[in-house]
């Protein structure tokens, strides 16, 4: 059964390539985001399966964006996709409770390794 | 402030590793092989800074700006390779999205991120601090403006000691080539000489 995800990205043809990859695997993009207020408020109408979050955002960055969404629902389960594979960042966002990182640039294989285990809620 | 040789070295190293992991990118992207041909890093006034060299590209290019605090990333490329650079990004959208008017730029914004990114990981791992790249700013013109326009994003015009790296990328193949450019104010880019030479 598919995923419901929230994609947060600032870069539109990034949400474009992603929301494609993710329904031809059989996955629903249920909202799209580029923001920490419109995130909050897309989590908050969706209650998507997973979020896949960006780390370079028009407002703020997307650690914030992180704690934010863990502190409104400490269940959300977010996947960092990003192309900020910088060591501590890395390290500090698995500690604030993302379920991993999808480096980009990335393959539908890459995708669908990463969303490997996650279940519909 | 000067770099040492040992700084120096350092950071060419770093930059030249960074920009290797670039190369591989944007050859995933882009199913050619890229690579770096030229690299050099260095330092002086803003004022020299700003004397970037034009290059041999006449005509118009597109200009993508990062900021990250105390310094600014530019990628410059001349507008066919911009193209074809953000076409091959884009081959695996559908015929629905590919006809929304004008995603050329927003795919370079978000090439040259990915592209970046190394670059700012690498120097944020080596002062110890999580460095977040601004979203990306891409803009048309000449390439001497949009060079130089790049400084007034930092605001060193005054700084007496930026930090300067400058490369070139280009894949045969594609056929597709872009400019690289990085300037750290001079606060930045103490911490940045401090930690390679520590």
């Amino acid at each position: 059964m598919g995923l419901r995800v929230l994609i947060v990205d600032d870069n539109q043809v990034a949400r474009l390539l992603l929301s494609s990859m993710l329904s031809m695997a059989g996955h629903e993009p249920v909202a799209e985001a580029e923001n920490l207020k419109s995130t909050l408020a897309a989590y908050q109408k969706h209650f998507p399966d997973l979020v896949t979050l960006d780390l370079s955002l028009a407002e703020g960055d997307g650690l914030t964006v992180l704690r934010m969404l863990r502190k409104l629902d400490s269940g959300a389960r977010v996947l960092i996709v990003s192309g900020n594979t910088q060591r501590q960042v890395m390290e500090q966002v698995m500690k604030e409770g993302a379920l991993g990182v999808l480096a980009k640039p990335f393959t539908a294989e890459d995708l669908a390794k990463s969303l490997e285990g996650i279940e519909p809620r | 402030m000067t770099l040492s040789p040992k700084a120096r070295e350092s950071l060419l190293g770093l930059v030249r590793r960074s920009l290797a992991e670039s190369a591989a990118r944007l050859s995933a992207i882009s199913k050619t092989s890229w690579d770096v041909p030229s690299l050099e890093v260095s330092t002086g006034s803003a004022e020299e800074g700003l004397s970037l060299p034009a290059g041999k590209d006449g005509g118009s290019h597109y200009g993508v700006y990062f900021i990250i605090p105390g310094g600014v990333f530019l990628v410059l490329y001349p507008q066919e390779s911009g193209a074809a650079v953000a076409h091959a990004f884009m081959s695996g959208l559908g015929s629905e999205a590919k006809a929304l008017p004008d995603l050329e730029p927003s795919a370079l914004g978000e090439v040259s991120n990915i592209l970046i990114n190394t670059v700012s990981s690498a120097i944020g791992d080596a002062c110890g601090m999580l460095v977040f790249l601004s979203a990306p700013e891409v803009r048309k013109g000449d390439r001497t403006e949009l060079s130089h326009s790049a400084f007034d994003r930092l605001v060193v015009r005054e700084d007496p000691s930026v930090v300067v790296g400058r490369a070139e990328m280009a894949s045969p193949d594609l056929p597709g080539r872009c400019s690289v450019f990085f300037a750290l104010n001079s606060a930045m880019a103490g911490q940045l000489a401090g930690a390679l030479e520590g």
